[in-house]
């Protein structure tokens, strides 16, 4: 995605997200402040060469982006397969401490692959094997400040859901969209798609939608 | 609310002419922040070369978002910047002050880089206290202040006005930097390419002869001591820093492929 946005002449700056692509147990020691700060890195990084920022977020991303785009000024949020918390989602906070004798959860995946992904992205795609306990519990609280974020959030949005993902996040994204305070918001169901639209089989159209979105916005100057 | 402190935010300065494709990661130290390396990175930038300069994990936010971090995070760190810097670089060098200089020798070991610029880096704790001692100790004392006198060890006042680093050391993360000194003595015979040591003969805050140290346990045949005078352990931010950057800009202008 960010090759692609680059082609199109946009400066793109991918981030690692405190404690991962590296061990699970660098994971389990961040807590959401150390998430949320590498965001406002990632922010400040591109201000010596770009007048506007946008942010744009996968999953966990799109959360930290939404709630970042409250408390840094950016011009616009692309937020992709975010889930929005039930209750049960909320609940999870209470993994913090029990990750004290219990320390991670396996991904539920019988092989390779098998996890909902539609292309053979999966074949390179990196990720931890299992969720630690405690950085569920994190992200749990990122739920519930995202939640508490999103009337705040004044600036142009375009949520993209795969109509495939898993069926806690396929209704995420119109409880998010009702909750924004935005003028400009939009939603994109896209088709032949997992969760990870950014590799799978439609991710040109994924893309393109970005491009457009960001044009658009940037050049009304919403 | 934004948690990095205002001012103390990381930065990246694209470059440009002949020296675009040079890429200079700028690394602060030990409780510091990016505002301490934003002079060198502005200096640096000024002759062309890119600059990154990066925020520590668990750096100018709060001391206890420090606590929490391991050497292995001020490490990923490092190599994040690297990384960054690679993707729109043919060539990096890496440019530490204090820690900041411990970080880049050990990166140095581990990513193919051009060249190293340690500044005011010191060889090992001022005390030697046992790992287990400091750990427990922190759970009863968990920072230890530092003094606010400016006469402590600062020449330029208002310098040390506009510093930003924690007012305090947590007493854990001393653990860690003891840590990574073993890690940066397992690097240096392993480092083979040019390096400039800086030091001043002011500076009270590391032991005295670290610089020396350093240079003898390199393994770079291309190593060179750099005195200065009229300065603290901030060299970039004291008057020394003129010194100080013209030197880091000569090193990596000799240094640079072309």
């Amino acid at each position: 995605m960010g090759e692609y946005l680059n082609r199109q002449g946009f400066n793109a700056l991918g981030l690692r997200v405190a404690g991962h692509a590296t061990c699970p147990a660098d994971l389990a020691r961040t807590r959401l402040a150390d998430w949320l700060a590498c965001v406002e890195d990632g922010y400040h990084l591109p201000r010596g060469l770009t007048e506007t920022v946008f942010l744009l977020g996968l999953s966990m991303g799109g959360n930290l982006s939404l709630v970042m785009s409250t408390r840094l000024e950016v011009a616009g949020v692309l937020a992709m397969s975010t889930p929005y918390p039930r209750r049960r989602e909320l609940m999870l906070r209470f993994a913090s401490p029990i990750s004290l004798i219990w320390r991670s959860l396996p991904k539920v995946e019988d092989e390779r692959g098998s996890g909902g992904w539609f292309g053979d992205a999966w074949k390179e795609h990196i990720a931890y094997p299992d969720y630690p306990l405690r950085a569920v519990g994190e992200m749990s609280k990122l739920l519930a400040h995202m939640c508490e974020d999103l009337p705040r959030v004044k600036t142009p949005v375009l949520l993209i859901q795969s109509l495939e993902d898993h069926p806690f996040i396929r209704e995420s994204m119109p409880k998010i969209h009702a909750r924004l305070d935005s003028e400009h918001k939009q939603m994109l169901w896209i088709e032949g798609s997992g969760h990870t639209l950014t590799e799978e089989p439609q991710r040109e159209v994924v893309f393109k939608a970005a491009a457009n979105f960001i044009l658009k916005a940037s050049q009304a100057g919403l | 609310m934004p948690q990095i402190i205002p001012t103390a935010e990381p930065f990246f300065f694209p470059g440009k002419g002949a020296n675009d494709k040079i890429g200079c990661l700028v690394t602060h130290g030990f409780t510091g922040a990016p505002k301490e390396m934003r002079w060198l990175g502005e200096y640096l930038n000024k002759q062309g070369y890119t600059v990154c300069g990066i925020r520590l994990a668990g750096h100018a936010t709060k001391p206890e978002d420090m606590i929490r971090s391991r050497w292995q995070d001020w490490l990923l760190t490092v190599e994040d910047g690297y990384n960054l810097l690679r993707s729109c670089t043919d060539q990096v060098f890496l440019l530490g002050l204090s820690m900041g200089g411990v970080l880049s020798l050990t990166m140095a070991s581990r990513v193919p880089v051009r060249g190293v610029v340690a500044m005011s880096t010191p060889f090992m704790m001022p005390t030697d206290i046992p790992m287990p001692v400091i750990k427990l100790l922190s759970s009863f004392v968990p920072y230890l202040s530092k003094s606010k006198n400016p006469d402590d060890g600062w020449f330029d006042k208002e310098a040390f006005r506009q510093h930003v680093s924690y007012p305090k050391n947590p007493v854990r993360s001393g653990a860690e930097l003891k840590l990574l000194f073993a890690e940066m003595h397992a690097a240096l015979p392993k480092i083979s390419v040019p390096v400039l040591l800086i030091h001043s003969h002011d500076d009270n805050y590391v032991i005295r002869d670290s610089m020396e140290r350093i240079h003898a346990a390199l393994g770079s045949t291309d190593k060179q001591m750099l005195w200065v005078e009229g300065g603290g352990h901030v060299i970039t931010e004291e008057p020394t820093r003129d010194v100080v950057f013209k030197a880091a800009a000569d090193f990596i202008k000799r240094v640079a492929s072309r």
